[in-house]
């Protein structure tokens, strides 16, 4: 798989300098464990959640494998935990954009804006979190399946209800759920640069239920 | 003194090579047959060739006759999925209904078949995506060609010139996903009520929300009075 040199979280958390640097216990214990979040999502972009071993992570991460096992007893418990950070972020930055926003078609927009920017910056979460689940199954997949359901709900909440406007059902959010996983892997895979021409077509997805195609469609052409 | 064409002229084909031959077939359809549930039951990955033998209540040699190898017993598991599903849209949609009827009728074959057999529904829709290189391959053909279906809509409705580029290779990816999601929790749900919902997500960008409901309403008329 082509990697984009560089912006993954991996090179951004560098490694620490050795020797007496001066940094509490606590911020060294913390760095730690975000580092090995970040060399787990570099590592799986890479190579698969599968084939990605311990010592990929640890190495990644630029920390021995007797440091991994200090904060995480297996590999799938550093995904899980990475699963864990990514979320709190993704939602915190979603529920951010819309503060704010005059109208529910301005929140979604910047919503989404806001996704692809984190997205855009760190594409090897893309990879981590949409496009490398369905080949691991077991728990990798729940969270990827849970983190969509959780996505597309924070993406469209707050609808207005009344005239004008339906309350989109089960299979409408299942299959919106598919898609927006759909279209945010196909820009990766076309690119990374590609993440943030994906605004109109998501933006035109989570309104459709809700305003009808051709509502939707004129809302998302004017971003 | 008409001569019959070789084809017909007894003793052309030996008569235990066929029955031979059938039986040989339909040995390899009920293998096929139980080896997909043992893929669906256990998942591809913790599936092992012990088990599929066992399942199957064939021999290792009985096994390795049929078969390459665990792989190579998926994909043809897949295959066979594929053709019989393909084979009742075939049966059950006329070739030359317009998109929108094949649309539709494709649709409810294809989440009848899904509810009756669950098991193999899960095998394309689920396992495939874990079961090797050439798996993934054909899941992925497989999405690609429900996309290529739903783009022939572009021609037949008046707003599918409005759609975004990739519009039906997300719709795809989300159609599947919907059948994933269900299929993972073990209820697919009443095929009857979720057929029309799925059709409607299918046919609405493309004829819009009047029309839809017009083709699935008279499909819905068109299923009752047959029945």
């Amino acid at each position: 798989m082509a990697r984009d040199g560089g912006k993954g979280e991996g090179e951004k958390l560098r490694r620490l300098p050795p020797g007496r640097h001066g940094l509490s216990r606590e911020f060294v214990t913390q760095n730690q464990r975000e580092r090995l979040i970040a060399g787990s999502i570099a590592a799986v972009a890479e190579r698969g959640f599968r084939e990605t071993t311990v010592t990929e992570i640890s190495a990644a991460a630029g920390v021995s494998r007797r440091t991994f096992y200090a904060y995480f007893q297996t590999k799938e418990e550093c995904f899980l935990a990475t699963f864990d950070l990514l979320e709190e972020h993704l939602f915190a930055a979603i529920a951010a954009a819309a503060a704010a926003k005059p109208s529910w078609t301005e929140q979604v927009r910047a919503r989404v804006e806001a996704m692809l920017g984190l997205f855009g910056e760190n594409p090897d979460l893309v990879r981590f979190a949409l496009v490398a689940p369905p080949a691991a199954g077991g728990p990798v997949l729940e969270r990827n399946r849970s983190l969509l359901e959780r996505l597309v709900g924070e993406l469209a909440a707050g609808a207005p209800q009344g005239r004008g406007f339906a309350e989109p059902t089960e299979v409408e959010r299942e299959a919106m759920a598919g898609a927006v996983a759909a279209v945010l892997a196909g820009k990766v895979e076309a690119g990374s640069d590609k993440l943030s021409e994906a605004s109109p077509e998501l933006v035109e997805l989570v309104l459709a239920p809700v305003v009808g195609r051709r509502r939707a469609a004129t809302a998302a052409a004017k971003s | 003194m008409t001569q019959l064409p070789p084809a017909l002229a007894s003793g052309s084909v030996e008569k235990g090579r066929i029955s031979r031959a059938a039986r040989e077939e339909e040995r390899r359809q009920q293998v096929l047959a139980a080896c997909t549930d043992v893929f669906a039951k256990r998942g591809y990955q913790a599936a092992t060739v012990e088990n599929l033998i066992a399942g199957a209540k064939i021999s290792m040699g009985g096994f390795y006759k049929f078969f390459e190898g665990k792989e190579d017993c998926f994909v043809q598991v897949f295959d066979r999925v594929v053709a019989v599903a393909q084979e009742r849209i075939r049966i059950a949609v006329a070739p030359d209904a317009n998109w929108a009827a094949q649309a539709t009728f494709g649709t409810r074959i294809l989440i009848e078949f899904a509810a009756e057999q669950p098991l193999a529904a899960k095998i394309v829709v689920l396992e495939a995506q874990t079961g090797g290189e050439e798996a993934l391959a054909r899941y992925g053909a497989t999405v690609r060609e429900v996309a290529a279906f739903l783009r022939r809509g572009r021609d037949e409705g008046k707003f599918g010139g409005r759609l975004p580029e990739n519009f039906e290779d997300s719709t795809a990816s989300g159609l599947v996903w919907l059948l994933q999601t269900r299929l993972a929790r073990g209820d697919l749900g009443d095929a009857e009520d979720l057929y029309p919902q799925v059709a409607k997500v299918v046919l609405e960008p493309y004829l819009g929300a009047d029309r839809a409901q017009q083709v699935l309403r008279a499909a819905s008329d068109e299923h009752a009075a047959s029945r």
